[in-house]
């Protein structure tokens, strides 16, 4: 099924200053418009990767970079249109990599655990029991190396960001927040829930494949006491 | 070839830059690169095009540094800093021929916050992800993944292949006495509202004394920017220049080591043109914004 109408497209094309464009697959954030976004990303990367500097997917969209001096903004604008108007959505399937991840929930590795269930109503054991249950699509990379965002968790597990920002949360902590899970890789400061700890880390630069876990990819947590 | 530069003296948050690190983002990188692009690519024209790749990116409080080795040609340029070759004044920039033994000391002057030293030769830095700048919020790349500090000692390396120069755009900073900025709509331009956005021309900003690899804040004597309706909005790509409101109302110009998503509202974008200038404003300057088209920041790339 044709993902766009005619009418709709160039709605989706956004210029992002002057050297990038950004193409929207929605405002909200779903796993259709997270799945479309990385195929249509990974298009771009294949037939016109020769015209751009580069190309990454978000949450729900995908930002191509160019340079103005040798790619015309209109006619690669032309280009991502015709891209577009051919693009069948994502139609990888059920098949994605999983990768299991090893966590340990609340007390001293996860300090907001409690709070979280309060605001949930439910007791520890079953919120991790929830949490745990399913595999994750990674959605997207971003804010900072490696951190992985983590969902769509259902509507009986959303919770809003905190109040105040937590400063030096260690890597490997699991975030929770906005119908989201996020595993950090490096130190940071951060307005989500921390609930768990992972030895897990998705960011090693001196690799050749730097990242363990890409977009559209599946993680699923297993439940540990120690790590 | 050999050689090396020990560091005697270096401003808080310098770091080694080459072009950028494009290939980042895939990772979830910013691509880092210099934060004037113009006084960087001054170093390699001083040099005739040749030149190690890298350089020292230093920031207000300048560097000092001893040489040892054969004779070796070095660039300085970027904003207006006071320079020294062993005690000897010099003018800023600079092309100078190092040997042996000499002690260069570049101290703040006049005007800027980032200057460049280059050398003929190629350091001896280990390539990450493509390149070897440093991401200083990500600890990636350049020296150690860190900041440069006292003590440091950088060796010249050779049979290294370098990657041309190419810091990516050739936009030109002009001339510019009032401080005056060009910026296009941000992503959530729209979302804010015709309002905020003509707030934004309203009057000047100051830059205050929070400026870093990683954005520049404002300081905003109006008060302007209520975002308190806009803060479930779903996290987005970020690109330098964009100028993002926190959640108290505090406009952010995003730089080099910019997060590559955020959820903060972007109201505008810098154009490329005029980014650079942006980058070499001190704290307690004014900066005012005029809004331009897509057409003509494409224009100013290459006219200025």
């Amino acid at each position: 099924m044709r993902q766009f109408q005619e009418n709709e497209v160039i709605s989706r094309l956004i210029p992002l200053g002057d050297r990038a464009i950004l193409v929207r697959f929605g405002s909200e954030l779903t796993l259709r418009s997270n799945h479309n976004a990385q195929a249509f990303a990974e298009i771009c990367r294949t037939r016109i990767g020769s015209q751009i500097l580069g190309c990454s997917s978000n949450l729900v969209s995908v930002i191509l970079h160019y340079d103005p001096l040798k790619t015309r903004f209109a006619d690669l604008k032309n280009q991502i249109m015709l891209l577009m108007s051919t693009f069948d959505g994502d139609d990888k399937g059920p098949d994605k990599i999983l990768h299991a991840v090893n966590v340990i929930y609340g007390g001293a590795q996860g300090p907001c655990l409690g709070e979280v269930c309060e605001i949930l109503g439910m007791d520890e054991d079953q919120f991790i029991r929830l949490h745990a249950k399913a595999p994750l699509h990674a959605l997207a990379l971003g804010f900072s190396p490696g951190f992985l965002y983590l969902g769509l968790h259902d509507e009986n597990l959303r919770v809003p960001r905190r109040e105040h920002v937590q400063e030096n949360v260690p890597a490997g902590s699991i975030l929770f927040a906005a119908g989201q899970t996020a595993i950090t890789s490096r130190p940071i400061r951060t307005g989500w829930h921390v609930i768990g700890q992972t030895d897990f880390r998705n960011f090693d630069p001196l690799s050749l494949t730097p990242i363990k876990v890409n977009p559209g990819e599946l993680v699923k947590f297993e439940v540990v006491q120690s790590l | 070839m050999s050689g090396s530069i020990k560091i005697e003296r270096i401003s808080p948050n310098s770091t080694l830059q080459d072009a950028g690190r494009p290939e980042g983002l895939l990772f979830g990188l910013s691509a880092s690169g210099p934060m004037d692009r113009t006084a960087f690519r001054e170093t390699v024209k001083a040099l005739d095009g040749q030149g190690s790749q890298s350089a020292i990116e230093f920031s207000m409080l300048g560097v000092e540094f001893v040489y040892s080795g054969p004779p070796m040609e070095c660039a300085v340029a970027g904003g207006e800093f006071h320079l020294k070759q062993n005690q000897v004044e010099k003018n800023w920039p600079a092309l100078l021929l190092l040997t042996d033994g000499d002690r260069i000391s570049i101290t703040t002057g006049k005007a800027g916050n980032y200057g460049y030293v280059r050398f003929a030769q190629s350091l001896d830095i280990p390539v990450i992800m493509g390149s070897k700048s440093t991401n200083l919020a990500a600890g990636v790349g350049g020296f150690e993944g860190r900041a440069l500090k006292q003590g440091d000692e950088i060796y010249f390396g050779d049979g290294i292949v370098l990657r041309q120069v190419d810091v990516n755009a050739k936009s030109k900073t002009r001339a510019n006495a009032d401080n005056i900025i060009r910026v296009l709509p941000g992503l959530h331009a729209d979302l804010l509202g015709p309002k905020m956005w003509t707030r934004l021309f309203e009057a000047p900003f100051k830059i205050s004394n929070s400026i870093d690899r990683m954005g520049f804040r404002l300081v905003d004597p109006l008060s302007r920017f209520d975002i308190s309706k806009h803060k479930n909005i779903v996290s987005d790509a970020v690109v330098p220049g964009d100028i993002q409101i926190l959640g108290d109302g505090t406009p952010v110009v995003l730089m080099r080591d910019h997060q590559p998503i955020g959820g903060y509202p972007r109201i505008a974008t810098i154009i490329d043109a005029d980014l650079d200038f942006v980058a070499q404003l001190r704290p307690n300057q004014e900066i005012h914004f005029i809004s331009t088209t897509l057409e003509k920041a494409h224009k100013a790339m290459v006219n200025g």
